[in-house]
C-alpha cells in the first residue's frame, strides 16, 4: 500500500460505485417487472378499446398502417412508440378482418384468450387475444418486446446518470476528507522528522486522535526507552572510570612503596610506575571527555573572571613547569566570561599540559587573556615544535596524536586533550584556532568566547 | 601523631599504611563507620583521613557525627567524587581538606604534614628547603645554618610559600593570609615584604611567575620534610 490516502479513496470509491451498480440492478429488474405490467395492461386496454370502437366488421381485410391512412391513433409522441402497437381482428369463422400496422396473413397468435409470446417479422413479440363474445370476434393486441426493454432501460439509465456524474465528485471529496482525516499523522511524522538526532525528549501533540494516540504513546515509549539506555551507554564509560580510580590508587601507593623497599633503583619498577600514571591519567582524561560531552554536561553557566581562573590553574598545575624547566607568563587583566568554572578549569588544564609536553625544557609559554572585536580571547602560546597544518584537524580528534604512535617527544599522553578542549568550546558557543605563533616556531591556541560581558 | 584511616578497601588500607608507616605516623585503620565512631569515642586521634564511599554510612554523614562529638582535629577526605559540589559538600561538612582519588602518596604525605604542623605538637615543627629551614613552632628562620631575623608579616609569608613549595601563591592568596579582613592593604604590599624577604634569602629562592604570583622551587634531590 504506497498510501493510505489513495488506498481509502479507491477503496471507497469502489464501494460506492458497487453499492450503485447492485441498486441499479435491482431498479432495472423492478422498472422491467414495471413495465411488464403496465404495457400487459395496455395490451388489455387497447383489446377492449378496439371491441368497443370498431363495431362493424367489413368483408375485405382491411390493412392499415399509421401512414397514410385516416386512422392514425398517437400512441404517443415520441417517434420510437409509433408503429408499436399491432392489432387484428379475426371474425367467428377465425377469419382475418382487421390488421393494423401489420401485413400478417395470418393471426398472429393462437386464439386461446389471454397473453402469449410470439416470434414474428424478426422480432420477438408479447400479444393479448380478446375473445368479443358479443360481437363473435377475436381482438389480437401485440407489442414488441425490445420497445418494452427500451423504455425500461431509458428509465434506468436516466436514474443512473447523476450516480455516474456523482462518482467523480464524490472521488474528489473523499481524497480531500480523508486527507484531512491523516493530517494529524503528517503532523507526528513532521514532528519526528523535525527532531534533532540528539533530541529524545517526547513528541507532544495537541488534540491527538484516538487511533494515533497508541502510536504516539508507542513511539514516545520507544523514545524514552532509547535515551535511557544512550544514557546508560554515556553513564557507563564514566562509571567505570569513576570505579577504577580506587584500583589505581592502590597501584600509586602500592609501587611508591615497592620502590621505597627496592634497596637498589629498579628500572621495571620505574617503568612499572610510569605505566600506572600513564593509566592513572587516560581514566582522568576519559572522565573529563565524558563529563565535558555537550549532550552529557549539566552546564552551570555563570561570570566567571577569565584571568583570575588562569592565574589559579596556573598555580594548581605549575609543576609540570617546575620539572621541564620551562617559563610561564600570565598576560592580561581581569576580563569576565560567561561560563562554567570547572568547565573551563578543564579547558586550561589540558592546554597547558599540552604546552608544556609538547615544549623542549626551558621552553616558554605565554598565557594571554585579551578583549578583542570580535569576544574574549584566552590564548596559549608555547614556543616548541609546533603541529604541522596538515595535521591540525586532526589532533582534535580523539586518541589521535600528532606525529604518530612514534611521538616526537616520545612524551605520555592519551591524545584526549584536545578533544575535551574541543567539547568545552562547543560547550560555551567559542571558537578554536590553532596558528603558528606571531614568531619563531610554536603553537598558539587561540579560544574566542563570543558575547564578553560588560566589565563595570 | 596518630592518624586514623577510615577505608573499607582493604587493598588500599594496606597500602597506605604501610607508607605512612615507613614515613613515621603512627597509624590505624577501620573500614567503617561504626568502628570510626569507637575509636573516636575512647582513642580520638591527632588527624582522620576519611574514605566517603563506605559500607554501613555515607562519609559526609559520618563526618556531621564527628563533629557533633566535639572532634576538632583535621579530617582530610579520600574520594573518587571529584566534582566541585561534592568538595564544597565535604569542606561545609567540616573537612579540612580534600584529596580526590587517585592521587600521590607524596601529595597525601604533604598535606599530612601540613595539617601536623597546624597541629604544632611536634617539637621540630620543621620545613627545610635546599639550605633554608623555617622552625614553624619557634617562628625562626635559618640560612645556611645561621638564625635570621624576620618581620611578623616577612615570616607569614614566608612560611606560606615554604609550606606549598613548588606551589604558586598567586598575590591574592597571600594577601589574604597576611591581613585579616577588612585590614587596610597597600596594593604593593606583597611586592614590599618579598622584596624584604629576597634580601634575606639566597638569590633565586623566591621566584616570580609573572601575571600569576610567586613561588619557592623544592630543590630535586631533596624533599620537604
Amino acid at each position: 500500500m504506497p498510501s493510505i490516502r489513495l488506498f481509502l479513496t479507491l477503496t471507497i470509491i469502489a464501494i460506492i460505485t458497487l453499492v450503485n451498480f447492485l441498486s441499479s440492478l435491482r431498479g432495472y429488474r423492478q422498472s422491467m417487472l414495471e413495465a411488464d405490467i403496465l404495457f400487459n395492461e395496455q395490451l388489455l386496454e387497447y383489446a377492449l378499446l378496439i371491441s368497443a370502437t370498431l363495431p362493424v366488421l367489413p368483408d375485405t381485410v382491411l390493412n392499415l398502417n399509421n401512414s397514410g391512412t385516416s386512422f392514425n391513433p398517437r400512441l404517443d409522441n415520441t417517434p420510437e412508440f409509433q408503429n408499436t402497437l399491432v392489432f387484428q381482428v379475426l371474425d367467428e369463422n377465425r377469419e382475418l378482418v382487421f390488421n393494423f400496422n401489420t401485413n400478417a396473413a395470418a393471426a398472429l397468435t393462437s386464439l386461446d384468450p389471454g397473453y402469449n409470446d410470439i416470434n414474428f417479422d424478426g422480432y420477438r413479440w408479447h400479444t393479448y387475444t380478446y375473445l368479443d363474445l358479443a360481437n363473435q370476434r377475436w381482438i389480437i393486441t401485440a407489442q414488441r418486446y425490445d420497445i418494452r426493454y427500451t423504455l425500461a432501460e431509458r428509465v434506468v439509465l436516466e436514474s443512473l446518470f447523476p450516480i455516474v456524474i456523482g462518482i467523480p465528485i464524490a472521488g474528489f471529496i473523499v481524497w480531500l476528507l480523508v486527507g484531512a482525516g491523516l493530517r494529524p499523522v503528517s503532523r507526528l511524522a513532521n514532528e519526528l522528522k523535525l527532531k534533532e538526532a540528539s533530541d529524545l525528549s517526547p513528541v507532544e501533540l495537541d488534540a491527538t486522535p484516538r487511533e494515533l494516540k497508541s502510536l504516539k504513546d508507542s513511539t514516545n515509549e520507544l523514545l524514552t526507552r532509547l535515551k535511557a539506555s544512550f544514557e546508560r551507554e554515556k553513564r557507563f564509560a564514566a562509571d567505570a572510570a569513576h570505579e577504577l580510580r580506587t584500583p589505581i590508587s592502590i597501584l600509586k601507593v602500592q609501587i611508591h612503596n615497592l620502590l621505597e623497599e627496592l634497596q637498589d633503583k629498579s628500572v621495571s619498577a620505574q617503568q612499572l610506575k610510569t605505566g600506572i600514571d600513564r593509566m592513572g591519567h587516560l581514566v582522568e582524561q576519559i572522565l573529563d571527555l565524558n563529563k565535558t560531552s555537550p549532550d552529557l554536561y549539566m552546564a552551570q553557566f555563570e561570570q566567571l573572571n577569565l584571568h583570575e581562573l588562569c592565574k589559579e590553574v596556573v598555580s594548581g598545575s605549575y609543576e609540570q613547569f617546575i620539572k621541564k624547566n620551562q617559563q610561564l607568563e600570565l598576560l592580561g587583566d581581569k576580563t569576565l566570561i560567561n561560563g562554567d568554572r570547572f568547565a573551563i578549569a578543564t579547558l586550561l588544564k589540558n592546554l597547558l599540559s599540552n604546552a608544556s609536553k609538547y615544549t623542549q625544557e626551558q621552553g616558554k609559554i605565554i598565557v594571554g587573556v585579551s578583549k578583542e572585536v570580535t569576544g574574549v580571547q584566552l590564548k596559549v602560546i608555547d614556543n616548541g615544535p609546533g603541529i604541522p597544518i596538515e595535521d591540525r584537524e586532526r589532533v582534535l580528534e580523539r586518541f589521535y596524536r600528532a606525529g604518530g604512535v612514534q611521538h616526537q617527544n616520545d612524551q605520555p599522553g592519551c591524545g584526549l586533550g584536545l578533544a575535551i578542549v574541543q567539547h568545552i568550546v562547543n560547550l560555551h558557543h567559542a571558537t578554536m584556532d590553532l596558528d603558528d605563533p606571531e614568531s619563531g616556531t610554536g603553537l598558539c591556541v587561540t579560544i574566542t568566547f563570543k558575547n564578553p560581558i560588560k566589565d563595570n | 601523631m596518630q592518624v586514623l584511616l577510615v577505608e573499607d578497601d582493604n587493598l588500599l588500607a594496606d597500602a597506605v599504611v604501610v607508607a605512612l608507616k615507613r614515613h613515621n605516623f603512627a597509624i590505624n585503620r577501620v573500614s567503617n563507620g561504626k568502628d570510626a565512631m569507637l575509636v573516636i569515642d575512647t582513642t580520638p586521634p591527632d588527624i582522620i583521613i576519611l574514605d566517603l564511599g563506605l559500607p554501613d554510612i555515607d562519609g559526609i554523614d559520618l563526618l556531621h557525627k564527628f563533629r557533633a562529638r566535639d572532634f576538632s582535629n583535621p579530617v582530610l577526605i579520600l574520594t573518587a567524587r571529584d566534582s566541585i559540589e561534592d568538595k564544597v559538600k565535604g569542606l561545609d561538612a567540616g573537612a579540612d581538606d580534600y584529596l580526590p582519588k587517585p592521587f600521590d602518596i607524596d601529595e597525601l604525605l604533604a598535606r599530612l604534614r601540613a595539617m601536623e604542623r597546624r597541629l604544632s605538637k611536634t617539637p621540630s615543627a620543621t620545613i627545610s628547603l635546599g639550605n633554608v629551614t623555617l622552625n614553624t613552632s619557634a617562628h625562626q628562620l635559618a640560612v645556611e645554618g645561621s638564625e635570621v631575623e624576620l618581620a611578623r608579616r616577612e615570616y607569614m609569608l614566608l612560611k606560606a610559600l615554604m609550606e606549598s613549595g613548588n606551589k604558586i601563591q598567586t598575590r591574592e592568596s597571600l594577601e589574604n593570609k597576611l591581613y585579616s579582613w577588612g585590614e587596610e592593604i597597600s596594593s604593593n604590599a606583597v611586592e614590599v615584604h618579598i622584596h624584604h624577604l629576597r634580601k634575606k634569602l639566597p638569590a633565586g629562592f623566591i621566584q616570580t611567575v609573572r601575571g600569576v604570583g610567586y613561588i619557592i622551587k623544592v630543590p630535586k634531590s631533596a624533599t620537604s620534610q
